[in-house]
């Protein structure tokens, strides 16, 4: 038997086994920075970004093994770590910086970019050391994480399995085609059906419900029954079994409860039909109290997981003794990255505080730098538990923070927010394909070297998209984003109301406090996540909370009927094609607007 | 009984819970009116009316003193009032630093390029109209009449040529010291500014609900965990009976152990097809029945031992996975050793499973 190398880096970069490589790098580096782009600028016009790893993995396959003729499975993991780390930070910026050019401020690229870099560092850093207790004793789902393992074994796993995996990225596919046919290429899509209640990509099934003779006068006004044409959803949901209807439940809670309720007592104003009810009953009422229920829960979950971290850390310092391969990366690297990252970060907030308060400018990179590890934490435990990151709560609650510490200054706000963002996306990503990685064997240490080594790169192309994106704009129409242009950038539109609402002094304190508490409790109740489940639930659309928690439904009449085993067998290949398909059509379709943008 | 009790009353304290918080930001407040005092800058949130139907204030009626008599005659004891009042307030420039502008301010003296190809929206057609701009034309050729009301303005229409418009201070913007010189500057008298919010803790009527909502959560918490731990406390069959498939995990841990050992013994001898289904064969069996019964080793041990004892055969598993995917990929030699690899953890977790 090979005996192990001394030292980590000499475990790195071993060449018994194809893991680590030059093609792998490469092609990751390449694939992630391009779908970085494309993913910027079609979230930028949608709202919404695509996750790449699966993506990555089934291109890998092409290039490594079909091109090259030499990749092997931990190879073409390596290649999609890469991928997937450069390409990730794009949610956490579009999340943010353009709503510094919605309030009309700008700040230097260079900075901004330091920023986001820095935050990306240290959220690959802070979240290495809970692989153990996330991943090996925990034991998290991670849907996509899983998914892409499905694809990266599908060639040891046998025709059958193979055969399944296809037909469930060719149904994912077929199925989601006709969601963005007709507004990408021009061929009709479900809304020209021309069936009532159906839109591009969605299904009113209350619509159909509201008209039905006897239960029709039952239903409520303000009831949203709308299912998204989303294959992922449901294949996420089927992944994730039993414990995901908990996620079903804050929904129903906030969509078939507080809603109607509210509605009916009129505590909404006058003003407010009852098709218009849900969504100030999400800006004002949901929203604030998920996001309350969500950190109470996170809080109280992350204090019963210290002894399994502290376990995990003590474990990760003894690594290496005795002769042992080491899993991970030392902790005295991090530690240095840790250190160098909030250097930057310092630096990056001092230039853009008003006066360059030194003390102001310590404060906000703390205790943003504090909150990356916190709400990195959490986020990845939404990503394991359910495949959801509540990434906007989060930007809300850092802008917040960052305002009241700046004396309501958005700019070195927006900044700690966007590294924050950026931090937590990358927590989300690395755990994802850590999980990927201890599916198929890869290593653990290589995969957090290669992260470390490449996560720089998506900030700054994802910054560059935008800053591109903004100066052709500002050519054309005279705004950078926002209405009037072809790139409204939803989600940062989202965060400038939030802003408004925070400098205004109207923040709903009051309601996070109280989700604080009652999530805090549930915590308490033994039932793993469930505050955080639940407060996550309650801002999530509804429309695709519906095919998730028809996927978990499924998979557990499935493990009743056929059996535990048959149902990971067979049913979680189908599902790991769901979510693959439409994530890979999902990118055609963001490519096709590139080039036509 | 007690798991049901204890989960009825979370779902209970929760559902009330919530409900209870969201009174908290209700768009009214209610008012006595004999103790009230002065009314004056309330508005009606809604209709109110005599009993035989009259009706006596209308909603968004200014609470005037006249009005306040009016419904006190008629026997009306409390009304709701918006809240808050008014979402803005009219203050000069000099007393506004600090706060949200809530309405656009328009600077008459500057104005704003608006490019062509800009998409046309609402507000922008009303800022067109404001400036006396009667017509545009879209990108295409067509006209675009301004005068016509309801205008029918089509998706996605963009100008064809760039119009001149009075600079516009946007609604949301923060009133800072720069900003405010820029509106004094204009001769701008006054602005609208956002309230702030008025969250009273006398206002909110269903703080008592969400007082008990959170005791039975708490009560509902208190049931679950002893529920739990009387499920764990049975003490004949030990971690077996505990487990789903019934099987001691104990006794499958060693039959793991053994299986592995054997196989490392033997890979020298196999290639990469033999190899690929005996790995395959740990993996689905006794190493899948370990992992899926471990929250019974987690509740009746504590979490240190569970992570003890899973960090390990975690460990070991990842070498297992990795000698599935060599052998898949025809690596034999990396194949075989990991089989060899996996022993040292898979021993460090047999150590590590609690006695008892």
């Amino acid at each position: 038997m090979q005996t192990p190398p001394r030292s980590w880096t000499g475990a790195i970069f071993q060449r018994r086994y194809r893991e680590i490589t030059p093609e792998a790098v490469v092609f990751g580096v390449l694939i992630g920075v391009v779908m970085n782009a494309a993913i910027t600028y079609s979230g930028l016009k949608i709202g919404f970004t695509i996750g790449g790893s699966a993506i990555a993995a089934v291109l890998g396959w092409g290039v490594l093994r079909g091109l090259l003729r030499k990749g092997s499975i931990v190879e073409n993991n390596v290649a999609q770590t890469v991928a997937s780390s450069v390409n990730t930070s794009n949610s956490g910026v579009i999340f943010t910086v353009p709503v510094l050019f919605l309030l009309g401020v700008r700040i230097d690229f260079w900075w901004l970019a330091a920023a986001c870099t820095a935050g990306a560092i240290l959220g690959v850093a802070f979240i290495i050391p809970t692989r153990k207790q996330m991943i090996d004793c925990d034991r998290l789902r991670f849907p996509t994480g899983t998914a892409v393992a499905a694809v990266l074994r599908s060639p040891g796993e046998g025709v059958d399995k193979a055969l399944v995996l296809l037909a469930g990225i060719g149904l994912a596919m077929a199925v989601f085609f006709f969601t963005q046919s007709h507004a990408v290429l021009g061929i009709g899509g479900y809304g020209q059906l021309g069936i009532a209640g159906v839109s591009e990509d969605a299904i009113d099934v209350g619509s159909w419900i509201a008209r039905l003779p006897l239960v029709g006068g039952l239903w409520h006004p303000t009831f949203q029954f709308t299912w998204a044409i989303a294959p992922f959803a449901l294949g996420a949901g089927f992944i994730t079994g039993r414990p995901g209807l908990v996620v079903l439940a804050g929904g129903l809670l906030a969509a078939f409860v507080i809603t109607p309720v509210a509605f009916d007592s009129q505590w909404m104003p006058a003003d407010v039909a009852g098709g218009g009810a849900a969504g100030w009953a999400l800006l004002n009422m949901n929203r604030p109290l998920g996001i309350g229920l969500l950190m109470g829960g996170a809080l109280v979950g992350l204090l019963f997981a210290i002894p399994a971290i502290g376990a995990a850390l003590k474990s990760m310092r003894g690594a290496g003794e005795g002769g042992r391969e080491r899993d991970e990366l030392p902790l005295g690297v991090l530690v240095v990255a840790v250190v160098a990252a909030f250097c930057v970060l310092f630096g990056a907030a001092h230039a853009t505080v008003a006066g360059g308060s030194i003390a102001q400018a310590a404060t906000i990179a703390a205790v943003g730098t504090a909150w990356m590890w916190f709400a990195g934490i959490v986020i990845a435990q939404c990503a394991g538990m359910t495949d959801w990151s509540p990434i906007s709560g989060m930007a809300l609650l850092t802008v917040m923070v960052c305002l009241l510490l700046t004396d309501n200054q958005v700019v070195p706000a927006v900044l700690i927010g966007a590294a924050v963002c950026v931090a937590i996306t990358e927590c989300a990503d690395m755990m994802q394909d850590l999980k990927t990685g201890h599916m198929v064997g890869g290593s653990p240490l290589r995969q957090q070297f290669m992260e470390l080594c490449v996560v720089w790169i998506g900030p700054v192309v994802c910054l560059a998209t935008v800053y591109l994106l903004a100066e052709r704009n500002l050519g054309e129409y005279g705004v950078a984003f926002g209405p009037g242009t072809d790139s409204p950038a939803p989600q940062a539109a989202a965060l400038q109301g939030a802003i408004d609402t925070i400098r205004s002094d109207n923040a709903p304190t009051g309601l996070y406090a109280m989700g604080g508490l009652l999530g805090g409790l549930m915590s308490f109740s033994g039932i793993p996540g469930l505050g955080v489940l639940v407060g996550l639930s309650m801002y999530l659309p509804l429309r695709y909370l519906l095919p998730y928690g028809l996927g978990c439904v499924v998979q557990m009449i499935l493990s009743r009927v056929k059996g535990a085993s048959w149902t990971e067998k067979w049913g979680v290949p189908f599902a790991a094609g769901l979510l693959v398909g439409e994530g890979l059509l999902g990118i055609v379709f963001a490519a096709i607007q590139v080039m036509r943008g | 009984m007690m798991a049901k009790l204890g989960n009825l009353l979370l779902v209970l304290g929760t559902v009330v819970g919530a409900l209870a918080a969201a009174d908290s930001v209700k768009a009214y407040r209610r008012v006595d009116l004999a103790a009230a005092g002065d009314l004056s800058g309330e508005y009606l949130f809604h209709d109110v009316s005599a009993e035989d139907g009259a009706l006596l204030g209308a909603a968004d009626a200014p609470l005037t003193a006249e009005l306040v008599a009016t419904l006190v005659a008629a026997g009306v004891e409390s009304v709701r009032v918006r809240r808050p009042a008014r979402p803005f307030e009219p203050v000069a420039p000099g007393a506004a630093e600090g706060r949200v502008l809530f309405a656009p301010v328009r600077l008459a003296g500057r104005t704003e390029r608006i490019g062509s190809g800009r998409i046309l929206t609402p507000h922008l057609v009303a800022r067109a109209r404001a400036a006396g701009i009667d017509s545009l034309v879209l990108r295409g050729g067509a006209p675009l009449d301004l005068t016509r009301k309801p205008l029918d303005l089509p998706a996605m229409a963009r100008l064809d040529e760039g119009i001149e418009l009075p600079l516009e201070v946007g609604a949301g913007t923060y009133l800072d010291e720069e900003r405010l010189a820029e509106l004094t500057a204009e001769g701008i008298g006054t602005v609208d500014v956002k309230v702030p919010s008025s969250w009273n803790f006398a206002d909110w009527t269903q703080r008592y609900s969400f007082l008990a909502a959170v005791l039975a959560t708490l009560a509902g918490v208190a049931l679950l965990r002893r529920a739990s731990r009387a499920d764990l406390a049975v003490p004949s069959g030990g971690d077996a009976a505990a487990t789903a498939q019934g099987e001691d995990p104990r006794a499958v841990l060693e039959r793991l152990v053994e299986e592995t050992e054997a196989l490392a013994g033997e890979v020298a001898s196999m290639d990469a097809t033999s190899l690929h289904a005996a790995v395959d064969a740990l993996l689905a069996g006794p190493l899948y029945t370990l992992i899926e019964g471990r929250d019974v080793l987690r509740s009746r041990h504590g979490v240190r031992a569970a992570v003890a004892f899973m960090a390990p055969l975690a460990g070991a598993e990842r070498q297992l996975n990795r000698a599935w995917s060599a052998a898949v990929d025809g690596a034999v030699e990396e194949s075989r050793d990991c089989v060899g690899r996996a022993l040292a953890p898979l021993r460090e977790a047999r150590a590590a499973y609690p006695p008892g």
